[in-house]
């Protein structure tokens, strides 16, 4: 016994020196509550810092947790589906604007009813009302009166700027006009700023402004 | 010390364990099944199971949170640069075209300075003539652009759209019907400036 409980006592006694009190008291504390249940009553808070200090781990763990879900989720919705959605977006909007700015400019006498209709499907809000009106008042007369024809084609479009749910498209377009007065196509050239806007996942014409 | 709990001694094991346990608590490791209570023994490894669960979702979390905000920073890299080149774009359409007989020599120094590779050694080349033309047309002529928009981009060269117009004066009339304009315009990044290498008037 002499021997080695001599080195062990050594061996304890520095350990308790290291780690001071700490190790004592919660021998003590969980001897506490093991023991005697009455143990419990006198300091409470000192109890439950106790807990909390004893399960620091999982505590922090959730604590980490929450904070990067947080953050996550924070970035996702304000940051990055606005990103990627003015990222993918380019192609289709430059699509969207050079299809609506050729349905927009090209009919003939013969199938007005549909052409009109096509344009019409590829705008929105004010401009649909505005076209709407104009169409029947001044193209649909017009062209029968004066049995136009009219063809666009788009030359060169780029976008200006892309937003999540908001576009402008510069569009170089051609548009080539025959009537019965001119039977030979005049050629008109235009530069058009046109606003587009995400309605039900489609991209529409909302402006059209030659510049 | 487990070398010493092999010791004859009982009593002295039974202490040593316990102090081990103990030990071997606080360190979250339960690799010494204590004989007493099975529900203390429990309780930290459901909570050693939660911890590491919890440590690799926050992980994957915060790689997710990492790609996004690498992704912003290269959406926000490339509208600068496509923002850049369309204001580069501008200034040299603007500068291409405004052309006032008085101050003709300037004009055409400004172009050539703005410009690179092969546009420029033909301004180079006509520099000349065109001073000569400016200053006999004894005109002014103002450019402004309307919209510029990059259709196509790469590290360090672009394509842009350019709608311009311009209006001419000269002594005889004041300002006559502007005049619109289509460019193509194609810029290349020349060290620090951003420089026009082709002109395309688009028909």
């Amino acid at each position: 016994m002499s021997a080695t409980t001599a080195e062990v006592d050594i061996e304890s006694a520095s350990d308790e020196e290291s780690t001071v009190e700490e190790p004592k008291v919660d021998n003590a504390d969980s001897m506490g509550s093991e023991e005697a249940g009455a143990d419990e009553g006198p300091e409470p808070t000192e109890s439950l810092t106790r807990r909390i200090a004893r399960r620091w781990r999982p505590i922090a763990a959730v604590g980490v947790l929450l904070a990067s879900a947080g953050a996550a989720a924070g970035l996702y919705f304000g940051m990055y589906r606005i990103d990627h959605g003015s990222a993918g977006a380019s192609t289709v909007v430059i699509d969207a604007a050079s299809e609506g700015s050729v349905a927009l400019l090209s009919y003939a006498p013969d199938s007005l009813d549909q052409d009109i209709a096509g344009a019409r499907s590829h705008l929105t809000g004010e401009f649909l009302d505005y076209y709407s009106e104009f169409a029947q008042k001044f193209v649909v007369p017009a062209a029968k009166q004066k049995d136009i024809h009219a063809t666009a084609s788009v030359v060169r479009a780029a976008p200006i700027n892309v937003e999540s749910d908001t576009a402008q498209v510069l569009v170089f377009l051609n548009q080539a006009t025959t009537s019965r007065d001119n039977p030979e196509p005049v050629q008109a050239a235009s530069a058009v700023k046109v606003g587009l806007a995400k309605v039900d996942g489609n991209w529409l014409i909302s402006s059209f402004d030659p510049i | 010390m487990r070398l010493l709990s092999r010791s004859d001694q009982e009593t002295e094991t039974a202490m040593l364990d316990e102090a081990d346990d103990l030990d071997s608590q606080q360190d979250g490791t339960d690799d010494q099944p204590p004989v007493v209570d099975e529900k203390r023994r429990r309780r930290p490894k459901l909570a050693t199971v939660l911890v590491a669960v919890a440590i690799l979702l926050s992980g994957v979390l915060l790689a997710a949170s990492g790609y996004m905000l690498w992704f912003h920073r290269q959406t926000d890299h490339e509208q600068q640069r496509r923002a850049e080149f369309a204001a580069a774009a501008s200034q040299a359409a603007v500068t291409l075209m405004s052309i006032d007989s008085a101050t003709a020599q300037d004009n055409v120094r400004q172009i050539i300075d703005n410009s690179t590779g092969q546009f420029k050694d033909d301004i180079q080349s006509s520099a000349e003539d065109l001073v000569k033309a400016a200053q006999d047309s004894k005109a002014t002529t103002k450019a402004t652009v309307r919209a510029s928009a990059v259709q196509s981009m790469d590290a360090d060269s672009a394509v842009v759209l350019v709608s311009s117009a311009t209006t001419v004066s000269n002594s005889a009339g004041p300002n006559q019907q502007p005049r619109n304009w289509r460019l193509s315009v194609t810029m290349v990044r020349d060290g620090e400036q951003i420089k026009m290498s082709k002109v395309e008037f688009v028909p």
